[in-house]
């Protein structure tokens, strides 16, 4: 019986005992980054291959003493990479990372290739980021002596370094966030991941049912800034989203979707943004007005697409971050949030103008067809005017018939149709319904405009008056001053 | 005294005088006393007495002649010479004259000559009255000056009359006291006075001559000899027999010829020669300087000779002209200038404006590229509204790829003219890298983006890839090679130019071409290329007739008839007229304003200032107004608008709009314009149009403003007056209106969205017909938004010395084909 109780107790406490089992998921901020560097020696006689072993064994070392727990580093000796050099590194598409690369085994994996050059060492280095799925872009290092290679491949590994963090929820644009391994503060307080005022760039990571990655997906144009770190905590902080687009981010976490962020840093002096059409990328938008500012109230330094559509912003050492206004006529195409240098390319897909703008230059020319004859009928009307003053009837009727040749309302209404009408079908065909409604809006302007200012009313009131001082001057010449009749 | 002289004149007119047979006149007159019979005939007076009145009057020797003032001012006067004493009476002129005296006793002689009237009966009356008359003709009607007691008029004897001086005849003798003081100037007012008086006194003609050798000769002592070889000229022409003429004449050319051989002006050493053999065909002066400058042409002619044998072409040519202008009607002269110039040929050019120095003009820099540079393709003629290619360098070319590729093969062999000099696909291959390089001074944006790749298949092959195929590739390629002499080595820089420029002063600039003809051969091609400047068109004519100059690249259209009656001229139309245009200053605020330009083009009476300053009313056809910056028979340009109409009254009214849209001011503009003549009148015409409607616009000369940076601070002018031609709109649109000479994309940032994205669409034109549409489509928006102001665009026309020969029918530039033409030599034998 007491074998019997003991049984049942078991069964019953079974699925309770199954969980307490299960390991309690790490916070985010205590999980270290597990870093993988695999190194290429490029051939050479001063970099055999017990050199690089005594570099790779030194390099964990090293990342203890700096980093602590922050780290978790494994090193390898690279053998896929070819041809190595530091060339064809830079180039590397992440397309020809080995298989391996792109699971998440390591949260960071750094390609790190040395060369040797006239005496002195060559570094280059580039970060894949398995989480985010991103092929950092290429830094070099020169290195003097061959003793401070060890520690200038950390370096090296760690300016390459993207630190991670993980949006937990955003209120009224700002975010409160969570740093990976934030928890474990490195030994060197310099190596410190999250600082003020600092950027980075979110992104979505969603799974599947099963747990594993369905896809990632990167919120263009949409920045943190860092405006506050819990001075008790650093893993945690605050940071203000910014962003060109309406609703960049969720507001909270949901199940089965990561919203993640990396850091961002300078890595180049300048950045060049290419505009390209969104209908046909491969299309460059060439000579479009690009206004940029730091401040709303600043003025604008005002920059223009060349034959690429590319914009060349230097970086902005004071104020990073640029709002850029996309100028297409009178439309503001798109704003964004740019911090020129931390991307060393980027591309905006903007929409296709053409149909909108065409039909703005055409009313342009229609409006300055329109002030012409209104100009004329003006002065036309004043001549009119005062030759009848001066009794020039003849002269006068020559004016009133050039007056009456000048073109009318129908006449524009007829033209600005022969603009709308077609720009719209276009409008339509293409499915812009911005285009079509801007279409339609101005139209209805220029047209409100030709009624207003080529009004055939007052035309119709100025020839009544015309025809009447006609008649009286008629009048008055048929019936001159008759002499006295004669008394018989 | 005027009573005592009254008294005389009585007693001289009622006292009988003695019978002319019995008494005759101590002194007599001049002429022959007519017979007379003592019948019929008057008695001279008697004798008057010795009285103090008579004794005062002045004698004929003893009286001074008036003074020159006293005979220009007048009143006129005549002396009377008395026989008696020759005392001398001023009395107004009398009549008749000249030779009154013998007149009148002429008269006297023929009445003698008729029988008196019979006596009818005792009726002797008309005997009486007959013989009454007679008696009256002996005298003389004389008013005496200074009589204010009566009217001072008497009749007096001819008898008594020793002579007359009349009043003429004493002009005539101060006229020669003048001329022995050679007072030329007082000689000529007096002369020019008595002319007036009366143009036939005898005398006159004697004068003159007289006076004009004065004046010579006073000339030639001023060493104004050209003056006074004038003046011996027309004395010769009157008077060839004049004491003294031949050997003045001959002193005064003598020191002229001497003058111009030392200043080295051999024509007109031969001109003077020739005025003096004119005159005097055998004089020494023509025969010594005949020799002489026959002796030096022979010098200079051998000198020419030495040079040619030490292969020193230029300086052969230099001494063979200058021996052809010392003496032209030697056949040795001739013949060896004949031989050395066939073999270096050189062109001499008249222009007013010089691609370098103080004179230098967009057209002149525009001019003298095509000879220092030679482009991979070259604009060659206009076909069907379009403009047709030519190349040097390439022989032929093959699209691939549906034309996003293209194979050019080089020439492997270069026509005579062309000399020696081949281009392989490296250096070439290396000048389109230049293009395509952004940090190069050369970087082509336009090019770097269609041409996406080059490649060198063989040393005279090279493909070019293209990122999408471009509409005319020749019109991308028409660029100069080399591009510049950092681009490739100097040998091969100077080896592809047609000519380099040789020597430059400021009134001259040589140009010599680049490449050597071979020293052996039959035919010879034009070696250097003279440009000479002149003060104006004028003078260019004048050069031509001379025969200094054997070209004139622009021939102004007022001008046109009397040149083509030039001789040996050919007048040559080019085959694309030139556009004169108004830019804006892409950052002035004001000029913005549409209205304001509106203002502008309104106000602008394009037809007059075409007709009065451009065409000068001559050649009316030549020139019309046009709507945009192309020529009208462009297929680019839109045959359906036309230009902007003059109404002043529309201009105020927009200029009002203006000045409201601008907060009330207007500001004072600035037009530039270049130093060419006609640009700066019309340029001037036009700030006097836009002032009558109260626009101030100020003309400043400026340089050369392509290519133009618009932030330059401050900006040299406001508005631009231009002349343009653009050979291809398509891609010569784009830089003609933002002032570069490459297709930039910066350059457009001052232009409205859609016209910069019309500018661009039509860059980028994948076919033709949508190219054509486009342009047309700017053509249109260029005009209706004011952006620039057309004005007119004229022909051009070149003038070539017939002996030139290789000039295409229809020219692009001034220098096309340049370096095939051949000039037969030949030097002006006119007399000068």
């Amino acid at each position: 019986m007491k074998r019997l109780l003991y049984c049942s107790l078991i069964i019953g406490l079974w699925p309770w005992t199954l969980a307490a089992a299960e390991p309690t998921p790490v916070p985010f901020e205590l999980q270290p980054y597990r870093v993988r560097i695999s190194l290429v020696c490029a051939e050479s006689a001063e970099l055999d291959l017990g050199f690089c072993r005594s570099i790779l064994k030194e390099i964990p070392e090293i990342s203890d003493r700096l980093l602590g727990e922050m780290w978790t580093v494994s090193t390898e000796e690279n053998h896929w990479l070819f041809p190595t050099s530091s060339e064809h590194l830079a180039q590397l598409p992440a397309a020809q990372l080995p298989t391996d690369w792109t699971a998440e085994t390591f949260d960071k994996n750094y390609l790190l290739i040395v060369e040797e050059a006239g005496g002195k060492y060559l570094l280059c280095g580039r970060e894949w980021d398995p989480v985010g799925r991103t092929l950092g872009p290429a830094i070099s290092r020169v290195v003097q002596q061959r003793r401070e290679l060890s520690p200038a491949l950390f370096r090296l590994a760690h300016d390459l370094f993207r630190p991670r963090l993980q949006i937990e929820r955003i209120t009224d644009d700002v975010a409160a966030i969570t740093v990976q391994a934030g928890a474990l503060p490195p030994a060197d307080p310099n190596f410190a991941q999250l600082r003020k005022d600092q950027y980075w760039q979110p992104f979505l990571r969603y799974h599947n049912p099963q747990g594993g990655i369905e896809k990632l997906q990167s919120v263009p144009w949409t920045l943190l800034k860092v405006t506050e770190i819990n001075p008790d905590n650093p893993a945690h902080g605050q940071a203000r989203v910014i962003s060109g687009l309406r609703s960049p981010l969720p507001n909270r976490r949901r199940p089965r979707m990561d919203l993640f962020a990396r850091a961002l840093e300078p890595v180049a002096p300048a950045t060049e943004l290419r505009l390209v059409s969104r209908r046909a990328p491969e299309k460059p938008l060439i000579g479009v007005i690009v206004d940029a500012r730091s401040q709303p109230e600043t003025p604008a330094t005002r920059l223009m697409t060349d034959r690429n559509g590319v914009i060349r912003i230097p970086t902005q050492p004071k104020n990073p971050l640029l709002w850029l206004s996309v100028r297409s006529g009178e439309k503001t195409l798109a704003y964004l949030p740019l911090v020129p240098g931390l991307e060393a390319q980027l591309t905006a897909e903007l929409p296709d103008d053409s149909i909108r703008l065409r039909v703005e230059g055409e009313l342009s020319i229609l409006q300055s067809n329109l002030t012409d004859t209104v100009a004329q009928r003006a002065v036309l009307m004043a001549s009119i005017r005062r030759l009848i003053q001066l009794g020039d009837w003849k002269s006068a009727n020559e004016l009133r018939r050039e007056l009456r040749l000048l073109p009318i309302t129908d006449n524009y209404l007829k033209d600005l149709n022969a603009i709308r009408i077609p720009a719209l079908k276009t409008a339509q065909a293409a499915k812009d319904k911005g285009a079509a409604a801007y279409i339609e809006r101005v139209c209805g302007e220029a047209s409100k405009l030709i009624q207003k200012y080529l009004d055939e009313e007052k035309m119709k009131v100025f020839e009544d008056e015309v025809k009447e001082l006609e008649r009286l001057t008629k009048d008055a010449a048929k019936s001159p001053v008759k002499p006295p009749a004669a008394t018989p | 005294m005027r009573s005592s002289l009254t008294t005389i004149m009585v007693l001289l007119a009622l006292l009988v005088p003695p019978p002319l047979a019995s008494q005759p006149p101590a002194n007599p007159p001049a002429a022959k006393t007519p017979a007379a019979k003592p019948d019929d005939t008057d008695q001279p007076p008697p004798e008057p007495d010795d009285s103090e009145e008579f004794r005062l009057l002045p004698v004929l020797d003893t009286k001074p002649l008036p003074s020159l003032e006293r005979l220009l001012k007048g009143p006129a006067l005549d002396w009377i010479v008395l026989v008696r004493g020759n005392k001398v009476l001023e009395v107004e002129p009398v009549t008749p004259r000249p030779n009154t005296l013998q007149r009148i006793e002429e008269r006297i002689r023929k009445a003698m000559d008729v029988p008196l009237p019979k006596i009818n009966g005792t009726d002797e009356s008309a005997r009486n009255e007959e013989k009454a008359r007679r008696r009256d003709l002996n005298k003389l009607n004389i008013v005496l000056l200074k009589n204010d007691e009566d009217d001072g008029e008497y009749r007096i004897h001819i008898q008594s009359i020793r002579q007359i001086v009349h009043y003429e005849d004493l002009i005539l003798k101060r006229i020669d006291l003048l001329l022995n003081e050679e007072r030329a100037a007082d000689t000529y007012e007096l002369l020019t006075a008595l002319q007036q008086r009366n143009s036939n006194w005898p005398g006159i003609a004697e004068r003159r001559e007289r006076l004009r050798f004065v004046e010579a000769v006073a000339q030639l002592k001023k060493k104004s000899y050209e003056q006074a070889t004038a003046q011996f000229e027309q004395l010769f022409s009157r008077n060839p027999t004049y004491p003294d003429l031949d050997r003045q004449i001959g002193f005064a050319i003598d020191a002229l010829i001497q003058e111009a051989v030392t200043a080295g002006e051999f024509r007109r050493a031969r001109h003077f020669i020739a005025r003096l053999k004119r005159s005097f065909p055998n004089h020494s002066v023509v025969t010594r300087w005949t020799q002489q400058l026959q002796s030096l042409a022979t010098k200079e002619l051998q000198l020419a000779v030495a040079a040619e044998q030490a292969g020193n072409g230029p300086t052969a040519v230099d001494h063979a002209e200058v021996a052809v202008r010392i003496w032209p009607d030697s056949s040795e002269v001739s013949d060896g200038y004949r031989r050395i110039c066939q073999r270096y040929q050189r062109l001499h050019v008249g222009t007013l404006e010089l691609a370098a120095g103080a004179s230098s003009t967009p057209v002149a820099v525009e001019r003298e590229s095509y000879l220092l540079e030679s482009g991979l393709f070259e604009p060659a003629r206009m076909d069907e509204r379009l403009v047709r290619y030519h190349t040097r360098f390439i022989q032929d070319w093959e699209p691939t790829d549906l034309g996003r590729s293209i194979l050019f093969r080089l020439k492997q062999q270069s026509a005579p003219w062309e000399g020696n000099q081949l281009v392989t696909a490296g250096p070439v291959v290396a000048e389109i890298a230049a293009r395509l390089d952004p940090t190069h001074k050369e970087y082509d944006e336009r090019f770097a983006s269609y041409v996406s790749g080059v490649r060198i298949q063989s040393p005279f092959e090279l493909s070019v890839d293209f990122r999408h195929a471009p509409l005319r590739p020749e019109a991308l390629f028409n660029f100069a090679v080399p591009l510049s002499a950092s681009s490739s080595p100097a040998a091969l820089h100077t080896a592809r130019q047609r000519f380099v420029r040789a020597e430059v002063t400021p009134d001259r600039i040589t140009y010599r071409r680049a490449l050597a003809q071979p020293t052996s051969g039959k035919d010879f091609y034009l070696n250097e290329i003279i440009e000479r400047r002149y003060a104006s068109y004028e003078r260019i004519w004048q050069g031509w007739l001379r025969g200094e100059i054997g070209f004139v690249p622009h021939v102004p259209l007022w001008d046109l008839a009397r040149v083509a009656r030039l001789p040996e001229a050919s007048l040559f139309e080019f085959a694309q007229p030139r556009t004169h245009i108004i830019q804006f200053h892409p950052r002035h605020p004001a000029l913005r304003n549409g209205s304001l330009r509106r203002a502008l083009v309104y106000a602008t009476d394009r037809q007059k200032i075409l007709n009065d300053v451009v065409l000068r009313g001559q050649a009316v056809a030549r020139g019309r107004l046009t709507s945009g910056p192309f020529a009208l028979q462009h297929s680019a340009s839109n045959p359906l608008i036309s230009p902007h109409r003059f109404d002043a009254r529309l201009a105020y009214s927009m200029l009002l709009a203006a000045k409201k849209e601008l907060n009330g001011e207007l500001p004072k503009l600035r037009l530039g314009v270049s130093s060419d003549a006609v640009e700066q009148a019309a340029a001037k015409e036009l700030a006097k149009q836009w002032a009558a409607v109260g626009i101030t616009v100020q003309v400043v000369e400026v340089g050369p403003q392509v290519p133009f940076n618009a932030a330059a601070e401050p900006a040299p002018w406001d508005m631009l007056y231009r002349s343009v031609q653009l050979t291809e709109p398509l891609t010569d649109l784009w830089p003609c209106l933002t002032l570069d000479t490459h297709a930039k994309v910066e350059s457009l940032a001052h232009l409205p969205d859609w016209l910069r994205q019309e500018l661009i669409a039509v860059d980028q034109a994948g076919d033709w017909p949508s190219a054509e549409r486009q342009l047309r489509q700017l053509h249109r928006d260029l005009w209706s938004e004011v952006h620039l102001i057309p004005l007119w665009e004229v022909s051009e026309f070149l003038l070539a010395r017939r002996q030139l020969r290789g000039l295409p029918s229809r020219p692009m530039a001034p220098y096309q084909d340049v370096e095939r033409w051949q000039l037969q030599p030949w030097f002006s034998k006119d007399a000068p």
